[in-house]
């Protein structure tokens, strides 16, 4: 049996337990506490590491971990990033500067990004268009980076799904040139 | 991202698996792109002398982006480098080629006729590009826009593969399960709004080194892909098959 992570990260509310909870066998590991933080308008936040888990069927488990929001932690997420299959970023458009959110964690996994494949998934685009999904690709464009903006929202399991399933064709991507696929 | 091809020529075994290590830490530790090749098309390779002397043809191609080996006292040039190979100077050498080979790939991929202050549509420089895409490997420069997309999930897996590896229109469909024609219309379309990047191996270059292609031999030194590398591969690709049935995605 082998052990495979995948780290789910983004601003406080952006919805990162719950997105474990969508896709995990099991019920997530939570470590919430009341939130004291009265710019953020949620009762709870994660303070230390959210915990999911897919168990396959050749034996294998993928561990999903749900990293802390805020960038003071940025130092857990360099060493959560090593040796994981793929890194999801989850913004929340109805924040008053998404964008500048998405930056922290490019620039906090910067270590990481140019092998790790990452995926970024927008939430509430549908109640807050601006950013547009074109305005963030330019940031990336801007950074010289190119990751799959998806929109999600993460309550529903398919949209979680699409954002893990962004991340496998990534690797497989990678696994292409490796084996020099004709 | 690793997608240079750096190949070993007319090297002894021990000092291949020493470049492939190189090669892959400082695609880690330093970002350089290169990744190693076993097998031709090379965008660069590291060579023996003797192998040079042997044949030349076959470096002719490469043009500038020979690295060899020299014995020392042999004062290291830009292009050479003493044996053993000291590793922060084989590092430097990577990324100054790596620089200078991205640029010139760049300029390959802009219309040869246009005025360098001219400023093509997108259209119009498709045209100039010859056709068809079909073995042409490229890359996503960005994002596409949400009406390329069209939120089809078949689109965004697509220019998902796209964004990680330059590929051609065959290795999307084998990665897919598309057809050529849906693959080659996706990437048509993303030809035209001008989002990818053509990656091409120097020895595959048109014009200047299409007489050097046609007799260019396969040197023996670095035959096959190591072997442990493809276990990996395939390891990781029964993961990625599980994962998916895992998730219901088929």
């Amino acid at each position: 049996m082998k052990e495979y992570k995948l780290l789910i990260t983004g601003t406080m509310g952006a919805g990162k337990t719950t997105a474990i909870g969508a896709i995990s066998d099991i019920a997530p590991v939570v470590t919430d506490v009341a939130n004291h933080d009265r710019s953020v308008d949620k009762e709870r936040t994660t303070v230390g590491l959210d915990y999911g888990m897919l168990s396959l069927d050749n034996g294998d488990r993928i561990r999903l971990f749900g990293t802390p929001g805020q960038a003071r932690f940025d130092f857990l997420w360099k060493i959560l990033a090593r040796k994981a299959l793929g890194l999801v970023i989850l913004t929340d458009n109805s924040r008053p500067d998404p964008l500048a959110d998405l930056a922290v964690y490019l620039d906090g996994f910067a270590d990481s990004l140019d092998t790790l494949p990452c995926v970024i998934g927008v939430g509430r685009l549908d109640t807050h268009p601006q950013p547009t999904l074109d305005q963030y690709a330019d940031l990336l464009e801007a950074r010289g980076q190119v990751f799959p903006i998806i929109p999600v929202d993460v309550r529903q399991r398919a949209d979680v799904v699409l954002l893990i399933d962004s991340l496998l064709g990534q690797i497989e991507a990678g696994l292409a040139l490796d084996l020099d696929l004709p | 991202m690793s997608n240079l091809r750096l190949g070993a020529v007319g090297m002894a075994a021990k000092d291949i698996v020493y470049i492939r290590s190189l090669v892959r830490l400082f695609a880690h530790t330093e970002k350089l792109g290169w990744a190693f090749a076993a097998h031709p098309p090379y965008h660069a390779v590291v060579a023996e002398p003797s192998a040079r002397s042997a044949n030349p043809a076959f470096f002719e191609g490469f043009a500038g982006l020979v690295l060899t080996l020299v014995a020392p006292p042999g004062a290291p040039g830009t292009d050479t480098i003493a044996y053993p190979v000291q590793a922060n100077q084989f590092r430097d050498w990577l990324k100054l080629r790596e620089t200078q080979l991205l640029e010139m790939l760049y300029r390959q991929q802009e219309p040869q006729t246009a005025p360098p202050e001219t400023v093509v549509p997108a259209a119009q420089a498709a045209t100039a590009v010859p056709m068809p895409l079909l073995k042409r490997r490229f890359k996503l420069r960005r994002w596409p826009h949400a009406e390329l997309l069209k939120v089809d999930p078949m689109r965004i897996r697509m220019a998902t593969l796209m964004s990680r590896n330059a590929l051609h229109v065959g290795q999307l469909a084998t990665l897919t399960g598309r057809a050529e024609e849906d693959c080659q219309r996706f990437v048509s379309e993303l030809h035209d709004a001008g989002l990818l990047v053509e990656l091409v191996a120097v020895s595959e270059a048109p014009a200047a080194n299409t007489a050097n292609a046609a007799s260019m031999p396969v040197l023996p030194s670095v035959s096959a892909p190591a072997a442990p590398a493809l276990a990996a591969a395939s390891g990781r690709r029964g993961l990625m098959a599980s994962l998916r049935r895992h998730l219901g995605l088929g």
